[in-house]
């Protein structure tokens, strides 16, 4: 039976979208103060329109219930699932302000492809947007890697008490330490730390070539952003390849990697736990996946011999590799490049790479290398099942912080969000060629929208594309970044409490034919008896009035309890 | 094997594992790579006597940034002349600085851009770097163009044999316009009686 959504619901989950919209608003205030200091004085006031819609809106919001209590599971995860969406209409209000887009959904789409570090970008000209507008771009890219509701959680906005269920909601299950308060506020610690470092070597790398100081600055802040939250923005239109810096592709190398590596196992090496690390089932699947993988490119790559030397074709090629691994997206080649010095063999691993993804609990898209881990797994105790006699039970066993033992329900969830993410990319092929795209591109773009990956050709996103299938991109991102279970189910909430309830007319006729039915089974009834109304009160306090009805159905007394308010 | 019976999820699996490989062989194997067999034309003039340098016999293909970005490997070491507008920044491309990297705009598809790499004496012409509110130095450059650089590790740019200024930049900072900032201040200056009102109710009712 599924459940509507009440009024009460709605209200409640109206409230925490407000807050978690006020949060974003103050969030505004980085790219307004951006714009100030740069004396981008157009810019702020586009920012400041934005902060006063966002704090207008979640204002009028927070109003629909006073006192909302805690959520449920239920309100959880619509609250989850709705707040990627309803944020991403808000940032569009000063970006499509800027006059970088050629429609208005072009900027919804690199909205939704910012928050859910997707990284895919329609922008118009971007080598001319502003620093605040760049600014902003990784702000969302900061906030939705590190997820929504773990930004909002670490801020306390949920209330110290926050539950699970909001954590688990937005695709993560890793609790590092047991409140998960406290998870998210060392997850964001983590980041912060990382970013701060990451940000002061690539900050020397870009003036030491040259770059001004101030610009060299805001670069690296955001070229560390987007490389650890995994996200896929870039600064410049030609993305990496824009700073022709080996040493800078490597930084960015090691903090995509980190990035997609579960944070839950750096809270244990921070502890001293360090077997952790090396023996984690994820960490071997990465290490293993990714010797394949660089194998297959690197010789598929040669096979081509448009790079000149393995220097070339390592640099170019390991790159593309870990940014498409990561599902980060960013590029040290053009898209042009992309499609024609890289080999259809090498096209279609990336492709591969991108689907599967990085770590579970990390900043990363795809199916996630511990499901692959744990498939493979299962499968390894299902073949060890089929050739032991009868009577042996076979058990499995896995490292993920501690031993763990393989049970079907982990191998079944990992199943099904296998399958899921599997038949997603086919759906969204199928919806490309449909519109008319060539087969390749389909498959490549649907698995870059759905995984979060960000690498696509160019031959079909991009600016002003078709509408429908722009907007089934941006369901794909969204979907994706939930991991489908959140976003599935909130649309079937919105379907179910939309769907017309029965007229007063059909009702009766019901009515009617169950009395029947009752009649035809028990026989009339014969004798009937009320008590006196007995006052009484309800559990949330409220006075009503109880009747106990005892009516004789053949042999049997049946009582109704009536309550009235 | 009853493990292996009853697991309907596999067979499910198995199914969808099939139908990736197959599509993949269709899709990446069948379809011949037309993509990459893109012709331009005119045929490009590549460097006549083979010595990478631009002679005055060699004629340069004239072709726009947007041609470039959309080149296949048949154009690579081609002797090209194109238009842009200078963007972003002046990036050393060796330990002496005596050449640099400059990126150079489509002015038809702002987003269509190619790297340059060029003498530290040529980009010295260079007045203004395009970015917000500023409009780069428009050039004309002719040189070699590479798919994949042997000299940059398989790099996408061009090297430039002459460069010519065709306009300066120019700058445009924005106008501090207390009227622009009306629609903002109305919007926030309701919210945050809105969430007054929210604040004064929810004391109201502890």
């Amino acid at each position: 039976m599924w459940q509507r959504l009440t009024l009460y619901d709605a209200r409640v989950i109206g409230h925490y979208l407000g807050l978690l919209l006020i949060a974003f608003g103050v969030a505004m205030l980085v790219p307004f103060l951006t714009a100030v200091v740069m004396t981008e004085w157009q810019v702020a006031s586009r920012y400041f329109l934005g902060v006063g819609v966002a704090v207008f809106v979640g204002s009028a919001l927070r109003l629909l219930r006073i006192q909302p209590g805690k959520l449920d599971r239920q309100q959880a995860l619509i609250v989850t699932g709705l707040a990627w969406i309803v944020l991403a209409f808000v940032a569009t209000v000063p970006l499509y302000l800027s006059g970088h887009y050629m429609t208005y959904m072009d900027c919804l789409f690199d909205c939704v492809s910012g928050l859910t570090t997707t990284g895919v970008s329609i922008i118009v000209d971007l080598d001319h947007l502003s620093t605040a507008d760049n600014m902003f771009r990784f702000v969302m890219h900061l906030i939705g890697g590190l997820g929504l509701i773990v930004v909002a959680l670490s801020l306390g906005l949920f209330g110290k008490g926050a539950g699970a269920s909001l954590y688990t909601s937005e695709a993560r299950s890793e609790h590092v330490v047991p409140n998960v308060v406290d998870t998210a506020k060392l997850l964001a610690r983590i980041t912060f730390f990382v970013v701060i470092i990451a940000s002061i070597l690539i900050f020397v790398f870009c003036w030491v070539m040259g770059m001004d100081p101030a610009r060299a600055g805001f670069h690296a802040l955001w070229l560390s952003i987007t490389g650890f939250v995994t996200g896929g923005f870039a600064p410049m239109s030609q993305s990496v390849a824009y700073y022709h810096s080996f040493p800078l592709e490597i930084v960015l190398m090691l903090l995509m990697t980190m990035g997609a590596v579960n944070f839950a196992v750096y809270a244990e090496v921070r502890r001293g736990q360090l077997k952790e690390f090396t023996k984690d089932l994820e960490i071997r699947t990465t290490v293993i996946w990714l010797i394949v993988i660089v194998i297959v490119i690197t010789a598929s790559l040669a096979t081509m011999g448009i790079f000149d030397d393995a220097f070339a074709l390592i640099r170019r090629g390991l790159f593309m590799v870990i940014a498409a691994f990561t599902t980060t997206g960013l590029q040290n080649i053009t898209s042009d490049q992309l499609v024609t010095v890289f080999s259809s063999g090498a096209f279609f691993t990336l492709a591969l790479v991108m689907a599967v993804g990085g770590g579970v609990g990390s900043t990363s898209g795809g199916i996630k290398l511990n499901r692959i881990g744990i498939i493979f797994k299962s499968a390894v105790a299902d073949i060890k099942q089929a050739v032991s006699p009868d009577t042996a039970r076979v058990s499995v066993s896995y490292n993920r912080i501690g031993r763990r033992v393989l049970t079907s329900e982990v191998a079944k969830e990992a199943m099904t969000i296998f399958v899921l993410y599997c038949a997603t990319y086919f759906i969204g092929a199928l919806v490309g060629v449909a519109y008319g795209h060539d087969a390749v591109s389909a498959l490549f773009e649907s698995i870059a929208m759905t995984s979060n990956g960000g690498l696509v050709t160019g031959n079909i996103v991009s600016p002003g594309m078709d509408v429908g299938l722009e907007t089934f991109y941006i369901l794909l991102m969204w979907a994706g970044r939930l991991e489908f279970l959140t976003f599935a189910a909130l649309i079937v909430k919105i379907i179910v409490s939309f769907k017309p309830r029965p007229g007063k007319r059909a009702i009766e006729k019901r009515h009617a034919a169950f009395k029947e039915e009752m009649s035809k089974m028990m026989g009339e009834p014969s004798t009937e008896e009320a008590n006196e109304p007995t006052a009484v009160v309800s559990e949330n306090g409220k006075p009503g009035v109880m009747t106990v009805q005892k009516v004789k159905r053949g042999a049997k007394d049946v009582r109704f309890i009536n309550l009235r308010k | 094997m009853k493990a292996l019976k009853n697991n309907k999820i596999w067979l499910i699996a198995a199914v969808l594992v099939v139908i990736l490989a197959a599509l993949a062989v269709v899709v990446f194997v069948v379809i011949p790579q037309a993509e990459s067999n893109r012709q331009l034309d005119p045929v490009p003039a590549v460097d006549g006597d083979g010595d990478g340098e631009a002679d005055p016999e060699d004629l340069p293909v004239v072709i726009t940034i947007e041609e470039l970005n959309t080149a296949n490997a048949s154009f690579d070491g081609a002797y090209v002349e194109f238009t842009g507008e200078v963007i972003g920044d002046r990036i050393i491309e060796n330990i002496d600085g005596s050449r640099v990297w400059i990126m150079l705009n489509s002015q038809r598809d702002a987003n269509a851009s190619i790297a340059v790499v060029m003498s530290s004496a040529d980009a010295d012409m260079i007045d203004t770097f395009g970015a917000y509110g500023k409009t780069g130095t428009t050039l004309r450059v002719r040189g070699y163009f590479f798919v994949a650089c042997p000299e940059h590790a398989g790099g996408f740019d061009v090297h430039a044999a002459s460069v010519d200024v065709l306009a300066p930049g120019s700058s445009n900072p924005d106008e501090f316009d207390i009227n622009a900032f009306i629609p903002g201040a109305i919007f926030l200056g309701v919210g945050i009686l809105l969430l007054a009102l929210f604040i004064y109710i929810r004391e109201r009712l502890r």
